[in-house]
């Protein structure tokens, strides 16, 4: 197996999902966010959200800490240190696999 | 990006260029609101009446306190300018479009800031100092071109492209200054005051696009 494709088959599939790889490039710019922003940010839907949240804390990458603001209920997500090292190799990977798709003679979308 | 979420039904292509957005993001979210840019505008339009004052009324009281308002205001900047910042924005844009707490700066980053402020302090120190004319005109221009030069480099960021048209003023008004030779406290004033109307205009018409596509919501939960 050559190193590109070696490297495609070790991409982390809890960030290799689109809603959850913005989701974590998000949080990674960011000490912390809440829930309102991703929302914002992303727009996907709360039930969206929520379940990639999960996945993600799951995976130990994000921690969900939920205060109250006044009487408003407050969510703020932030990346573990487990997150971030996981997010960096996935950033590290990703671009192997485009200089190596962009090397090869791939067609050009129209 | 979400714009092209949306059109995806809340996915987005994984494209390393998206990506790089997503994380950068974070830095165009602070400024959306105008409030950073409102606030700061405030303190350079406060420190423009300090050096200005004194020079359209100078038996006033503004004329013989000058120095000390504005050794005054430079020290409460930053206490001021954080609080407020921080106050305004929690009542306006964090019911909006949400909180996000920005990374601490690092040692070397502050140390920068630092060295940023105290090179600023030394321009304007030259500037208000009796030294050679010329020295002190061509300082005035410098400061000028710093000051446009740090609102293009956060036009840039933002992707603002008001910002950039409107940062020429600041330009023009120390060019303006230089060409017709006007006295140092002067040319520092209206480039406070270029500086202040720029950051006033940007950040209000920013803030009013901002209410008007971010309704206040009823009944929300965080």
């Amino acid at each position: 197996m050559n190193h590109e494709l070696k490297t495609i088959g070790q991409v982390d599939r809890v960030l290799h999902e689109p809603n959850r790889m913005v989701v974590a490039a998000l949080l990674y710019g960011v000490e912390g966010a809440d829930y309102l922003y991703l929302l914002t940010e992303t727009g996907m839907s709360k039930g969206n959200l929520t379940s990639h949240l999960a996945k993600l804390e799951e995976a130990e990458y994000v921690e969900i800490v939920k205060s109250f603001r006044g009487k408003v209920p407050h969510t703020v997500v932030r990346l573990t240190p487990k997150g971030r090292k996981a997010f960096d190799e996935y950033r590290v990977q990703l671009k192997t696999i485009y200089q190596g798709l962009s090397a090869a003679d791939v067609p050009r979308p129209v | 990006m979400n714009d092209e979420m949306n059109r995806n039904g809340g996915s987005t292509a994984t494209m390393p260029n998206e990506m790089e957005d997503a994380l950068t993001r974070h830095n165009r979210n602070w400024m959306a609101d105008g409030i950073v840019e409102i606030v700061l505008g405030s303190f350079w339009l406060v420190w423009a009446a300090v050096v200005l004052l004194p020079i359209l009324f100078p038996g006033s009281m503004t004329a013989q306190l000058r120095l000390v308002l504005l050794l005054a205001s430079m020290g409460a900047m930053p206490f001021a300018l954080r609080r407020s910042i921080r106050g305004w924005k929690e009542r306006v844009s964090v019911p909006r479009t949400g909180y996000v707490e920005l990374k601490k700066p690092g040692a070397k980053w502050k140390l920068l800031y630092i060295a940023l402020g105290g090179l600023l302090g030394y321009c304007f120190g030259l500037l208000f100092s009796q030294g050679s004319r010329s020295v002190t005109q061509w300082g005035a221009l410098g400061l000028g071109f710093i000051m446009f030069l740090a609102m293009v480099l956060t036009a840039w960021r933002m992707r603002a492209m008001r910002l950039f048209a409107l940062s020429w003023v600041v330009l023009a008004a120390a060019m303006v200054s230089f060409v017709l030779n006007f006295r140092v406290a002067t040319c520092s004033g209206l480039l406070l005051l270029a500086y202040a109307f720029v950051c006033l205009v940007d950040g209000l018409l920013r803030l009013r696009s901002y209410l008007k596509a971010h309704p206040e919501p009823v009944g929300a939960t965080l």
